[in-house]
């Protein structure tokens, strides 16, 4: 591979790794939080995708307050489901692996009805690409990286100097013990799904500028974000951005090398054949 | 206990005759059509229930689907095998597949096991969608898959399966074989012993049973049968394609089971056939439905998660308490 081409990929990979990197940290801040398997979350994805695309299109709001409003509905969202679908289910995996295939029934349906099943797609507000020493890489595809990174950051700045975010480590750490210092678990776990969720939400909403809306979009991701949770370790948020980037750089590369039917598909089997070995993944502890 | 028993016994026995007796009274292709969509549900349930009754929440099971499909409608077609010899090889590449992937999934417990799995449908089914489309028909998936051959007893009777009545009476035999197989494993002391890995596997394993063992045998046996329907299954529709097997696949099977409940192998009967029947005669509103059947699934699984089944004993404590209480 020629130099251009190798950076360009890499360039792509981390587009696409940052998009994974949102969409599993709420998974992994969820599992390790509440103990739950939220296997909706790629349908909380295509949800932000939608209110994105009904804002921004539809609505004719300005593109970066649409960005901005996205998440927290879907966040507000993600509290209610908390509340009424998966704190009933705390610890139990299998229950709350069952109770978000309903609501994938719900979500995808609800969507199915109100837009068809139709693909969308979103004009961002900069278009064109940048051209720099033979790489082109689109404004979106700039975006996608900005905005993953100022929600990454932010994210870590808040588990490490706000008091929610410790009490958050803490409860994930040990929950009895928290609540003996004072923790209220609802309130954390109400903030975890607030924060997950959002950052569904605004991953959601950064796929429909590069790629396309449509009800079953979600399905691809959460499979994917599993793995990466699987690969980075259960419950550890480091390895959700580890794996996540991992996964997008496998993906960017293999499709190059060998195609796009293929190249996802050997990402996968990689991935598979890492957690035969060590099921634990990358950061996850025993 | 025993009177229990028996009455189960004629209950089943009565529905098994009323279903065979159906097609006499009805040639409707469109009402057998349905039923055989059900028969096809309720293996798939009562199947995935047996490895879920291990402990192992098995997304897979609809791979096995593809892989005895898939298996059966390449022999029939491109080497023009009897329907017969393509069913009996369907059942043993998905019983040595079986094998394989049970030997290497079954270590890992709860979780990991499920991603395991999550990982394997959506592999397979990447898989069959990259497949040149000369090989096994790629995206579009197989076509064209040959009905069974007839059966022929020369001098006496020739059983064609060109009539939808005919593969009626198939699957409906073929269902009636296993469930009867798979509820004799569960009653069986095999059966109890799985029970008992379920509760406490690393109890079982001191009392000295091995239960890596016990756990793929029955991995394995289930999922014979799942190859098996998929062989029936592609030669019934003389289709297959990779969309139908990914995990929302079996994600309906668990909707099933849970509505119908897991207590017993009523469960998966009672919950795939109300459901098909019910998304069957609902098909007008079809796109509607899941919302509906969703927000039910999540009810079921916070106040009845016992199931349809549980139902009966559930009145029956409410009754006692209401009159305990007057």
């Amino acid at each position: 591979m020629p130099l251009p081409l190798i950076v360009q990929t890499a360039l792509n990979g981390f587009t696409l790794g940052m998009l994974y990197v949102l969409v599993a940290s709420g998974i992994t801040l969820m599992f390790g939080i509440m103990h739950i398997v939220n296997f909706a979350h790629g349908a909380i994805l295509m949800l932000g995708a939608f209110s994105f695309l009904i804002l921004y299109q539809f609505l004719g709001v300005n593109f970066f307050l649409s960005l901005l409003i996205c998440p927290v509905v879907i966040g507000a969202l993600g509290i209610i489901l908390g509340r009424i679908c998966f704190q009933p289910f705390r610890g139990e995996l299998d229950r709350s692996f069952i109770t978000s295939l309903g609501l994938i029934l719900i979500f995808q349906a609800s969507m199915l009805v109100c837009f068809g099943n139709f693909a969308f797609a979103l004009r961002g507000p900069v278009q064109g690409v940048v051209r720099l020493f033979g790489i082109a890489i689109s404004w979106e595809r700039i975006l996608v990286i900005v905005v993953g990174l100022v929600a990454m950051t932010g994210l870590f700045l808040f588990i490490k100097l706000n008091k929610w975010g410790q009490a958050m480590v803490a409860s994930a750490q040990d929950d009895v013990g928290g609540m003996l210092q004072g923790i209220d678990l609802n309130k954390v776990a109400a903030a975890c799904m607030f924060i997950g969720c959002g950052l569904a939400g605004v991953a959601g909403a950064l796929v429909g500028t590069i790629f396309s809306i449509e009800p079953f979009m979600g399905e691809a991701y959460v499979v994917k974000c599993f793995m990466i949770v699987a690969l980075g370790g259960l419950g550890s948020l480091p390895g959700a951005v580890v794996g996540g980037l991992i996964l997008g750089f496998l993906e960017a590369f293999a499709t190059v090398l060998t195609g796009a039917a293929i190249g996802p598909l050997i990402a996968f089997v990689i991935v598979i054949f890492f957690l035969l070995f060590r099921p634990r993944g990358l950061l996850g502890h025993a | 206990m025993h009177k229990l028993t028996s009455v189960r016994f004629l209950a089943s026995f009565s529905l098994v005759l009323i279903l065979t007796l159906m097609p006499l009274f009805t040639q409707d292709t469109y009402l057998l059509g349905v039923f055989v969509l059900i028969f096809f549900n309720i293996i798939l349930t009562a199947t995935f229930r047996q490895i879920w009754n291990i402990g192992y929440l098995n997304i897979a099971n609809i791979s096995f689907l593809g892989f005895g499909a898939y298996t059966s409608g390449l022999l029939a077609i491109k080497l023009g095998l009897n329907f017969w010899a393509c069913l009996l090889f369907a059942g043993i590449v998905t019983g040595l597949l079986a094998l394989l992937i049970g030997y290497v999934t079954l270590r890992v417990k709860g979780f990991y096991f499920v991603m395991m799995t999550v990982a394997l449908v959506e592999s397979i089914r990447m898989t069959i969608m990259a497949s040149p489309r000369e090989w096994m028909g790629g995206a579009t998936g197989l076509t064209n898959i040959p009905v069974p051959d007839s059966i022929v007893i020369p001098g006496l009777v020739t059983i064609g399966f060109d009539s939808r009545a005919n593969f009626y009476y198939l699957v409906l035999g073929a269902m009636v074989i296993f469930l009867v197989a798979l509820y004799s494993i569960e009653s069986s002391r095999f059966g109890m012993t799985l029970r008992a890995i379920k509760q406490a596997d690393v109890l079982a394993e001191h009392v000295g049973i091995n239960t890596m063992r016990y756990k793929i045998v029955g991995f394995v046996f289930a999922l014979t049968i799942v190859g098996l329907t998929g062989s029936l299954y592609a030669h019934y529709y003389s289709f297959i394609a990779p969309a139908e097997l990914g995990f929302m696949g079996t994600s309906w099977s668990i909707i099933y089971g849970v509505i119908g409940g897991w207590g017993s192998i009523a469960g998966p009967i009672i919950g795939a056939s109300l459901i098909t029947a019910l998304s069957e005669l609902l098909r007008p509103f079809k796109q509607y439905l899941p919302i509906p059947l969703g927000v039910v699934l999540i009810f079921m699984l916070l106040f009845m998660p016992e199931g349809i089944i549980g139902l009966p004993t559930r009145i029956s404590r409410l009754a006692r308490r209401a009159l305990k209480s007057r």
